[in-house]
């Protein structure tokens, strides 16, 4: 299995609130590290680990709608890891523990 | 001259320092143009000594000075004996001591002095990761995080009776402060032992919060009654309420003369001074002697006819902007011109006071001027703002007045009284910048449908908006806004108007709703972002630009 170093980004609570309020564009973006076959299983997990973990946000924040982060649309992409690069990490089919993004 | 105590200092071997151990500004002697005088004050609830160390030519000399409960004890003419010293004293008492100097100036050669700004003693230097710091705690305080970058301190707060009160921990941004407030556990429990760590790689200092009424009864330039009266004209001139519009205190933490803050306990102001404080050597209260070459020229700052100082030349710009509430129009001058020296700033604002439309001028040599005039609390200032103003001499406190001009960024000069009003103010320059000179603060843009709406839009009409802001740092200029620049950038859009900031230009009010609270600054909001990546850019982010959603439909 390989190392690849997933990333993608997501709105927080409050920019999605103010994003969508006042027209602003910020994001957030996070980095998960995935041991996989190949860069397409890494990447098709990395989504499911994105859009799982961007929902535990919201749900810390008590949202009344849990955002889709894969039908939002958000830029995401597929690397192979550095060797010295750390932080969290998986392998295929494991989920990290969900509040990684913070609380 | 009032009474006189001389503290007589002898020659001692070095005293290694302790995490006890505080400094305190203090200048006696003569020095340019000017005479200083220091008075120590100290106060205790318990009976105790305090040992004052101060480093002259190379030796260091040391005095011991006992403290009766409740009798606070003034020292007047503080090392007056030892004739020209402009530097800390380094202060460490066997108990809790509160430990104040003031600074008293004088501008004819001792006959008559001013009040002068009051000091708190601090501990030396700013706390890193891993350091610790223990401390008693008698009121409430502040943690301010002086480098520029994110940190945590960590408070374990035990009562003295050794039962744990709290695990604390305080998450400050870059330049960010907190006040802790400890009144009521202190009431409840009575005396609290703090032990401080930090982490991240922030700098920390911790500060007291002075809040000891008899020091503001004793305040020479800003009783309460008129700084009531200020509030209420201020208030009544429809300034924001303080939770938009920031502090003086919270714009003197993000003063380029930053470097140990120093609280005020007759205002409150912390004190920001850039040449007054060096960690590595622990002296501080250089004065720049430059400010003092030319008194002459003191005096010509609008020679009390401010109305009449503006001196249009039909080749600035005019901007309209407004500032804490206020109505600016502002003659912007070509920055090529400040460089040179040859012309300063004018405008006009609409005057909270009168009402009416004030303008105001000056070149840069008087603004230097003016800057070291506005850092010592010097009368004439007072004065010149009074005039400005229309408002009688002891209606204007200017103790905590900041004034710049950086003219490595680009023209700024901005002065702030201490009710927080901004009396002056250039508006940020725009330029046109290729998107790929840019550096970002953000890995990703365009979630949510933005670049494909801003791709359509950009398609059609090319850049069609306002300009986006940037903040102009050592590296280059970083974004704040992503998704139109990085647009921009993918659809080969090579020039897009950019609105240029310094690092530490105050956020305007809507800003600080999108970045909230505790960022009050360009340079803030831009580490904010980058810290929000994870993991975290630098503060002044990257040149490569923000990754984009594929187009829909192509993913």
């Amino acid at each position: 299995m390989k190392r690849f170093a997933y990333g993608f980004g997501f709105e927080t609570p409050k920019q999605w609130i103010a994003n969508r309020q006042y027209g602003w564009d910020d994001e957030d973006s996070a980095i998960i590290m995935i041991r996989a076959e190949n860069a397409d299983a890494a990447r098709a997990w990395g989504r499911e680990i994105a859009d799982a973990s961007v929902r535990r946000l919201f749900e810390h924040a008590h949202a009344q709608e849990l955002p889709n982060w894969q039908e939002e649309q958000y830029a995401d992409w597929i690397e192979e890891a550095a060797p010295e690069s750390d932080g969290v990490e998986v392998v295929v089919g494991e989920l990290p523990d969900l509040d990684w993004l913070g609380a | 001259m009032s009474r006189l105590t001389l503290i007589l200092f002898a020659l001692t071997v070095a005293h290694g320092a302790t995490a006890a151990d505080r400094l305190i500004p203090v200048i006696t002697g003569t020095i340019g143009d000017r005479t200083y005088r220091t008075t120590i004050d100290l106060r205790s609830t318990t009976t105790e000594e305090c040992r004052f160390e101060v480093r002259v030519g190379g030796a260091t000399l040391h005095s011991i000075e006992p403290v009766e409960a409740g009798k606070p004890k003034l020292l007047d003419e503080f090392a007056g004996e030892l004739q020209v010293v402009a530097t800390t004293v380094r202060v460490s008492c066997t108990g809790s001591v509160d430990v104040h100097s003031r600074i008293h100036e004088s501008a004819d050669g001792g006959a008559t002095y001013d009040g002068g700004p009051l000091f708190r003693a601090v501990v030396p230097e700013p706390l890193v990761a891993g350091q610790k710091l223990a401390m008693p705690v008698s009121g409430d305080f502040i943690v301010a995080e002086v480098h520029g970058a994110p940190a945590r301190v960590i408070a374990t707060l035990t009562a003295t009776s050794s039962n744990r009160v709290a695990d604390k921990k305080y998450d400050l941004a870059p330049f960010g402060e907190r006040s802790i407030a400890m009144a009521s556990v202190l009431r409840s429990l009575g005396p609290i032992d703090a032990k401080f760590e930090i982490a991240g790689e922030g700098r920390v200092i911790i500060l007291p919060s002075v809040t000891d009424p008899a020091f503001a009864n004793r305040a020479p330039r800003a009783p309460a009654e008129i700084r009531a009266r200020l509030n209420a004209q201020v208030a009544a001139a429809t300034v924001p309420p303080p939770q938009t519009a920031p502090s003086i205190t919270q714009r003197l933490l993000i003063s380029p003369f930053k470097a140990a803050p120093f609280r005020e306990p007759a205002t409150g102001l912390v004190l920001m001074r850039d040449r007054w404080y060096d960690p590595s050597t622990g002296t501080f209260l250089t004065p720049d002697r430059v400010g003092y070459r030319d008194s002459s020229n003191l005096y010509s700052y609008c020679a009390g006819d401010p109305v009449n100082c503006s001196d249009p030349t039909g080749r600035h710009r005019l901007i309209k902007r407004k500032v804490n509430g206020l109505e600016f129009e502002l003659l912007a001058p070509d920055p090529d011109e400040v460089r040179r020296g040859e012309l300063g700033m004018s405008g006009s604002f609409i005057n909270p006071y009168t009402g009416k439309r004030d303008s105001f001028s000056w070149d840069q040599h008087e603004s230097e001027l003016l800057l070291m005039l506005a850092r010592w609390g010097n009368p004439l200032m007072q004065d010149a703002f009074a005039q400005f103003f229309g408002m009688s001499h002891d209606q204007v406190d200017v103790s905590g007045a900041r004034l710049y001009w950086n003219s490595l960024w680009h023209h700024k000069t901005d002065i702030v009284l201490s009710s927080g009003l901004t009396v002056a103010m250039l508006a940020p320059q725009v330029r046109y910048v290729s998107p790929s000179m840019l550096r970002y603060t953000q890995r990703t843009a365009g979630g949510a449908g933005r670049a494909d709406t801003l791709r359509e839009s950009m398609r059609t009409n090319g850049w069609n908006g306002p300009p986006i802001d940037v903040i102009e740092t050592p590296q280059g200029l970083v974004t704040v806004d992503h998704t139109r620049a990085a647009v921009a950038q993918e659809l080969g859009i090579q020039r897009i108007p950019v609105r240029v900031h310094m690092p530490n230009e105050p956020l305007p009010p809507e800003m600080l709703v999108r970045f909230g609270p505790a960022v009050r600054t360009w340079g803030e909001a831009a580490a904010l972002r980058a810290a929000g990546q994870r993991p975290p850019l630098p503060p002044t982010g990257t040149p490569t630009p923000p990754r984009l959603p594929k187009p829909r439909g192509q993913q």
